[in-house]
């Protein structure tokens, strides 16, 4: 079975007022709310694409390419997506008057996503199902990616911590409780992104002739 | 040679000795911040307790293994690791939970921050080079495999102590009042950092005995 190219088009159809929804976030479209709106035409997409993935079969390119670099690409994906809808919605996370109640629907947004991106990875295991997927190679580049992950990970604690630290106490009224948590785990995703686009960035360079 | 047996003696009952001494000052400060009821007594009591211990757990892991091979230097390395981060984690949670009353120099903490965390690795380097012996390499491929085992390890600590102080943060919010003491919570941001390190340490250092046995 092969991809046509109108099937592309719905699917893009479908994705790209999802990713509009969900970053711009125009409060209610048709008076319905744009974020539930936006994860609800995001996981009709993942679906869809999911029901193509599961029924193409595995051409040479997939063949070239080991499971691990298929897992980080797709992480980064999911991660730098996720990412970049938080720091657009860092307005009800940050500051005084952010609570736990306004920022639910972005909680809720991310954990569907969470969900999609787990589902994916499985449906994805189950295509490299009876093939080698790890050897020499793949964990040298693993440890390697964990390194830059965690160095970006120290990173982004210290500099919240050097924030903190050294800036005057009056210009700190931004930082809740619930904002550093928040930031806190901003500093996680980065730190996953980093491992990922490594594993990704070293798959790649090591399949250049 | 009747010098380098003195100094042998000498340096065999220095080490247990000073871990005696560093253990019973752990355990005089736990027992000063019981009855007085000041966590950062208690802490720091327990810190110095759990350096005494891993100080002995070094004592028993250098010993030569069972087919007499003695420890490399980057095993020695790893449990200087462990102990100077330690020392870190006994001063970033002293001052975290208020022994200071939050009046420390926050420049002071990043100082002596920054030189544990940015100099350490390059004084383990300098150490490894400076006792290697002609022929000897400072590092191969087992090395590097069982240091990436380790900063692994010290990957998922840190998320996770990352998570819970995010998690404890939120639930708790009376235990930080952040306006008024920043270089608490900033040490407290420290502290997991440098608790997975030594943990990443500690796993490295295993590693290496376990390969000796």
């Amino acid at each position: 079975m092969r991809t046509r190219p109108w099937q592309v088009a719905g699917l893009a159809a479908i994705a790209l007022p999802a990713l509009w929804l969900l970053l711009a976030s125009p409060g209610q479209v048709l008076g319905i709310d744009s974020g539930n709106l936006g994860v609800f035409l995001l996981v009709t997409a993942t679906w869809t694409s999911l029901l193509a993935l599961s029924r193409l079969p595995r051409g040479e390119g997939e063949r070239a390419i080991a499971p691990a670099e298929w897992r980080a690409w797709i992480g980064a994906g999911f991660m730098l997506w996720a990412m970049v809808f938080l720091a657009a919605r860092a307005d009800l996370f940050l500051g005084a008057a952010a609570d736990r109640h306004t920022a639910q629907g972005v909680v809720r947004s991310l954990v569907m996503l969470l969900v999609a991106w787990a589902v994916v990875s499985q449906v994805l295991a189950a295509r490299w199902k009876g093939v080698v997927e790890e050897d020499e190679r793949d964990r040298e580049i693993a440890l390697r990616a964990s390194t830059h992950g965690r160095r970006a990970l120290v990173g982004s604690g210290i500099a919240l911590a050097v924030l903190l630290g050294f800036s005057p106490v009056d210009r700190l009224d931004w930082a809740t409780h619930f904002s550093i948590a928040n930031l806190l785990v901003f500093g996680l995703m980065l730190g996953w992104l980093v491992e990922y686009a490594a594993t990704a960035l070293m798959y790649m360079s090591d399949r250049r002739p | 040679m009747g010098r380098e047996i003195v100094g042998g003696v000498a340096r065999g009952w220095l080490a247990p000795a000073a871990l005696a001494l560093v253990a019973a000052l752990g355990l005089v400060l736990l027992v000063l911040g019981l009855r007085e009821a000041a966590a950062q007594l208690v802490f720091g009591g327990v810190m110095l307790a759990v350096i005494a211990v891993a100080g002995v757990l070094q004592h028993l892991a250098e010993r030569p293994g069972s087919e007499g091979e003695a420890p490399s230097l980057l095993e020695k390395a790893s449990w200087q690791g462990v102990g100077v981060g330690l020392a870190a984690i006994m001063v970033l949670g002293g001052l975290s939970l208020g022994s200071t009353q939050g009046r420390f120099s926050g420049w002071l903490v990043f100082a002596a921050y920054v030189l544990i965390v940015v100099l350490h690795p390059l004084l383990r380097r300098r150490f490894v080079e400076a006792n290697l012996r002609h022929c000897d390499i400072a590092e191969d491929e087992r090395d590097r495999a069982l240091r990436g085992h380790g900063d692994r390890t010290a990957k998922r600590v840190l998320e996770l102590a990352l998570v819970a102080i995010a998690v404890a943060w939120v639930a708790l919010p009376g235990v930080f009042a952040l306006p008024a003491q920043p270089v608490r919570v900033a040490s407290l941001l420290l502290l997991p950092v440098q608790l997975a390190n030594v943990v990443g340490e500690a796993r490295v250092a295993w590693l290496y005995w376990r390969d000796r046995q």
